[in-house]
């Protein structure tokens, strides 16, 4: 692959990361129409949902709510979660 | 917490403390004045049941069951049992008490106080009342009183000297406490810092080889801020090649993680490829369902690499409802990495693609990404591609196709898992050793390869013996197709066999049975025996 290709993959990746970037400074109005979005369900049924496609998951007393921030945020990225999704977890698991 | 600055968020934690410890007081003080249950409200109207309803299918049913009957699919991941609702217990106690219940929580059940509006607990009772545990007929013989608990309580309504002075030296001490901590985060505080992964012990006994194996891949994670995190495994295993033992460290992935927003994460370092799901997702010896890897994802002789060195940007994006389907979610990931690069001087494994490429061979990138699509939660499709110049006149291609699904089906008592995964990996024809030079040339074929796997689980889930509950069963057919002329790597199909025990949600033992079809060659069967720890 030629270096005007690798040019142009960097390109378009800065350009997308840069657009979403900026769309991330409009959050509150959209996380919004998310939060109506994702209403539907409720925390402990995204964590059974979501955790559950690759392993069993763990107890909500497994963890401190302060470590299942941590956890939250880990498996968002490898379990491919919105943030909606996360923090809806999240809450579920550090409430109880 | 949305944006804290984690040293704001620490300051502001102290008071957050403090303010919490009066709540806790005034709360204590309050419920000594207060009568202590609450009346329902009432009416246990049609509209009350019906959003009590709603709210149940949202918070409550995950675990408690579509019938209150503590069988949901949450349930059996939590260390207790969830209690029947239905039962004459539960039916004979009052509203109030049900509220209590929901308010307050009982571990590992959350406290719905705040999640919950009053409203929607009573609507909750009202619903519960009157579709999933009707009371128990005051005129039930033994059936107790009507909320006669509620007036045995003493309800003077004034808290004694004693008690007030305890509450207060409790508060003093809580006050101090949370002085000592203030501004002493620290980098092991529990939202900072994780040691988490995975460890296994095993005997292997085929007709090529009888041994034990151990293996333990602790997982580093650090959390910088909402936005920021570091992850890194480090892989310690035993290894034997040709006679001579050693113990191998890798490091199987060190990555730096930017959330950019809701849908998109930036990803630098050495991670995980996002080819398929197995690689990604799979492969800890606490998810895997059998102890070796499916063959075109095995780490020597693959078809792809495990890890990539690069940059990657990934994420989910919510699409709603799409026609027939419900709240459907599109998953995707993209990168540049070093890639692999071609061996062609080896008379052993000439063709073979090298995936240890920390030093890129050549100025060109690899680039690749796969694209998910899950229309129900329980359904996920995907498709792969990594393409790259791997020598100086050579290209390579891998395409991927994968699918998972899962389902609690009621008549076969129990969860279903299927996984299907295939690969097509295609390298640009390259004649090895063309001077003969080496030894082993020219040497010249079709470097096309494929393989692929299909899995099934089964694991009663629903059956009410805790021993057959925790047992689950385990078929996979694995399968690699590789040139007859390349060295070093074989046609080769594996059907397996086995049988897991879970001890806890990460804990199992697995037993399992391989039939080996070589194309060419004896037939390498064996019995696999592992246990697994995640932790």
């Amino acid at each position: 692959m030629s270096t005007w290709r690798i040019a142009s993959v960097v390109l378009l990746v800065v350009a997308a990361v840069l657009l979403a970037g900026c769309s991330a400074s409009g959050r509150a109005t959209r996380d919004e129409s998310r939060t109506e979005m994702a209403s539907d369900k409720g925390g402990a049924q995204l964590w059974t949902e979501n955790c559950a496609r690759c392993h069993n998951p763990r107890s909500p007393d497994y963890y401190t709510p302060g470590r299942w921030t941590l956890v939250a945020q880990h498996m968002r990225v490898r379990g491919y979660l919105t943030g909606e999704e996360e923090r809806e977890i999240a809450e579920f698991l550090q409430s109880q | 917490m949305g944006s804290l600055h984690p040293r704001r968020w620490r300051g502001r934690r102290r008071y957050l403390l403090l303010a919490a410890s009066f709540v806790v007081l005034a709360g204590a003080v309050q419920a000594r004045a207060a009568e202590p249950e609450r009346q329902n409200p009432g009416p246990r109207d049609e509209a009350s049941i019906r959003a009590g309803r709603a709210v149940y299918i949202k918070e409550c049913q995950s675990c408690h069951g579509r019938r209150g009957r503590g069988d949901g699919p949450g349930a059996r991941h939590l260390n207790v049992a969830v209690p029947d609702l239905t039962s004459a217990d539960v039916r004979s106690e009052t509203d109030g008490k049900w509220f209590d219940s929901i308010t307050k929580g009982s571990k590992p059940m959350p406290a719905y106080r705040r999640r919950l509006s009053e409203r929607q607990r009573w609507d909750v009772v009202n619903y519960l009342r009157s579709d999933i545990a009707p009371s128990a007929t005051p005129s039930e013989p033994g059936g107790p009183p009507p909320a006669a608990g509620a007036m045995t309580q003493p309800t003077t309504g004034a808290v004694t000297r004693e008690e007030y002075d305890r509450l207060r030296s409790e508060l003093e001490d809580v006050k101090q406490r949370v002085d000592e901590r203030r501004g002493g985060g620290s980098i092991f505080d529990d939202d900072r810092f994780l040691v988490t992964g995975y460890a296994s012990a095993g005997y292997i006994n085929r007709r090529s080889v009888s041994t034990f194996t151990a293996g333990i891949n602790p997982i580093f994670v650090f959390r910088i801020n909402d936005r920021i995190f570091v992850e890194s495994e480090v892989g310690l295993e035993l290894a034997t090649e040709d006679g001579v033992s050693s113990t191998e460290t890798n490091l199987e992935y060190a990555d730096i993680n930017f959330i950019v927003n809701d849908d998109m994460t930036v990803t630098a370092g050495k991670f995980l490829t996002p080819f398929g799901q197995f690689p990604e997702r799979l492969h800890p010896a606490w998810i895997n369902k059998l102890s070796d890897f499916p063959l075109p994802y095995n780490e020597e002789t693959g078809l792809v690499p495990f890890s990539s060195l690069g940059v990657q940007v990934r994420g989910a994006v919510p699409v709603g409802r799409l026609g027939p389907w419900s709240d459907g979610k599109v998953v995707y990931a993209a990168y540049v990495a070093n890639g692999p690069s071609l061996i062609e001087d080896s008379a052993d494994e000439a063709g073979n693609l090298n995936f240890e490429n920390f030093t890129d061979n050549n100025d060109s990138k690899a680039v690749g990404g796969r694209l998910g699509f899950l229309p129900v939660p329980e359904l996920e499709i995907g498709g792969s591609i990594q393409w790259g110049k791997v020598s100086g006149d050579a290209d390579a291609l891998r395409l991927g196709v994968d699918a998972a699904y899962q389902k609690e089906i009621q008549p076969i008592s129990g969860t279903i898992e299927a996984r299907v995964e295939w690969i097509w990996s295609s390298v640009d024809t390259v004649t090895f050793d063309e001077t003969g030079a080496a030894g082993f040339g020219p040497l010249r074929y079709k470097n096309d390869r494929n393989g692929g796997y299909a899995q099934l689980a089964y694991r009663p889930t629903l059956c009410d013996n805790r021993l057959l509950r925790n047992l689950e069963f385990v078929t996979r057919y694995d399968t690699i197709h590789v040139p007859a002329a390349a060295p070093g790597a074989a046609t080769d199909t594996h059907v397996t066999f086995g049988v897991d025990y879970w001890l806890a949600p990460n804990v199992v033992l697995k037993a399992a049975y391989q039939v080996d079809s070589p194309e060419h060659g004896p037939h390498d069967n064996g019995l696999m025996l592992q246990a697994a720890v995640g932790f």
